[in-house]
């Protein structure tokens, strides 16, 4: 399974989601995608590329679940704590100074996590009423998932990754536990619109502020990156920040011009203006 | 004959046996290395860094995308895959821990193999669980040369055994012979007349 299906599988079986669904997935990076693949049809409990085809192309519902499946979602709230300290020290006062309402967008969300991240951020800050939040899933499965609780052990996870943000704060008044399971306060999405986005061209969001896209790229190749950090740079404002994974990079220099570096080490970036 | 790769995984127990071989090994080592080792994962700066002082050659964490280059001692960031892409590049992966590990030794180790084949040099250090295992027996099916570190001087033998136990490796060494067969290797391809 750790191999993947073979590269003339995934031509195949992107070929075939692209006819189908006009979702093109032929620019992801391959290893992983190829082995995510494999891990759904595992998880489907088939035998191979062919018998996965087949079950997508017959039925919608497992359609979704195969987006689901090759959408990476084991991330984990406040990853990387100090990135996130840059975020609520210096980006978002910054932000709350210049702007009348801190405009927030998260593409293609396949957890909670970076949005109850940056929810409990703008509530400490006090600045929940004054910002507004997008998250924006691919997935229905996804989206419908992504409230559902956290497990304890997860929990436990987000909740020391929390403790390195805040060190005096306390995680626990955000959730209730109930069923073994973690329930994130519904007050904390007060200020967030979540929406499915499935079918492309997508419409995006426009001055959007500041855009959250953690590990998003490490999935895709190099023409793809180019792609999307083109949609998301135009829906960035001027002045507006880009947050991206900590190994994460721009790579191309045709986008790497409309940006500043505000802190490489955290990979966070500012649109220069426009024009 | 200048394209080969040296894959190095390791968790308990192998950090001294990696600070003995980059502190051994020369400048002119020309050969990169991909370091999968087994390390706290919110521990984010300072291994590379810690590493580096013992090393003649600079000892960096690869980005998404960053090329494969000769002379350069990669090691895996903390709390991602590390996937070698066609092409010989690196790929970055936030996926599910694969044997309760991310960066996962099997990861790595995999994908190099299908990428570099029978230019892979896959060793095996001292190591608490079975990562790994799996992934240097593909080396070998891929024509790849495999090390195991002799699980009487590991520190920790669950990895090596895990490793002896499901495939045969090329040579069982101590790390002294380790870092003696890499050096020689490396004069062998890029300093032999």
């Amino acid at each position: 399974m750790l191999e993947g299906i073979s590269y003339t599988d995934a031509k195949k079986l992107t070929a075939i989601i692209k006819d189908r669904f006009c979702l093109d997935f032929s620019n992801y990076a391959m290893s992983s995608f190829r082995h995510r693949v494999s891990v759904a049809i595992s998880k489907f409990n088939l035998v191979s590329a062919d018998s996965l085809i087949e079950k997508i192309l017959n039925d919608n519902y497992m359609f979704d679940l195969f987006l689901k499946e090759v959408s990476v979602s084991t991330t984990e709230m406040f990853r990387d704590p100090s990135a996130w300290k840059y975020i609520s020290d210096s980006v978002l006062p910054k932000l709350s100074s210049q702007t009348e309402k801190i405009n927030i967008w998260l593409p293609e969300c396949t957890s909670g996590d970076d949005i109850y991240t940056i929810a409990i951020i703008l509530k400490e800050l006090g600045l929940t009423q004054k910002s507004s939040i997008t998250a924006s899933f691919i997935s229905s499965s996804l989206l419908s998932g992504f409230n559902q609780g956290y497990e304890i052990k997860k929990t436990e996870l987000n909740k020391s990754n929390y403790s390195r943000f805040n060190e005096n704060g306390d995680f626990t008044q955000y959730y209730t536990i109930s069923n073994y399971k973690a329930l994130m306060n519904s007050d904390l999405l007060t200020n967030v619109s979540i929406e499915k986005f499935l079918l492309a061209p997508m419409i995006n969001p426009t001055k959007v502020n500041l855009i959250i896209y953690r590990n998003k790229l490490i999935f895709f190749n190099s023409i793809l990156q180019f792609e999307v950090l083109s949609m998301l740079t135009n829906s960035l404002d001027s002045g507006g920040y880009l947050f991206i994974g900590s190994k994460e990079s721009i790579i191309n220099p045709e986008m790497r011009k409309h940006y500043k570096v505000v802190n490489d080490h955290e990979r966070i970036y500012k649109r220069i203006s426009k024009n | 004959m200048k394209n080969k790769i040296i894959l190095i995984g390791g968790s308990a127990g192998s950090f001294s046996v990696v600070t003995q071989i980059l502190t051994e090994l020369p400048k002119n080592f020309r050969i990169p290395i991909v370091l999968c080792l087994h390390r706290l994962k919110h521990v984010r700066s300072g291994f590379a860094e810690a590493l580096s002082l013992k090393s003649a050659n600079p000892v960096v964490e690869p980005y998404d995308k960053d090329r494969i280059e000769e002379g350069k001692i990669y090691i895996a960031p903390a709390n991602y895959h590390l996937y070698i892409e066609a092409h010989k590049h690196f790929a970055l992966s936030t996926e599910e821990s694969i044997n309760h590990s991310r960066p996962s030794i099997d990861v790595t180790f995999v994908s190099a193999a299908t990428v570099y084949k029978e230019n892979v040099i896959g060793i095996i250090l001292s190591g608490a669980n079975n990562d790994g295992a799996y992934g240097i027996k593909r080396v070998k099916d891929f024509g790849g040369f495999t090390i195991v570190q002799n699980p009487e001087e590991c520190q920790v033998n669950t990895m090596s055994v895990s490793a002896i136990r499901i495939m045969k490796p090329d040579c069982i060494f101590s790390s002294d012979e380790i870092i003696k067969y890499l050096i020689d290797i490396n004069n062998k391809i890029y300093f032999s007349k």
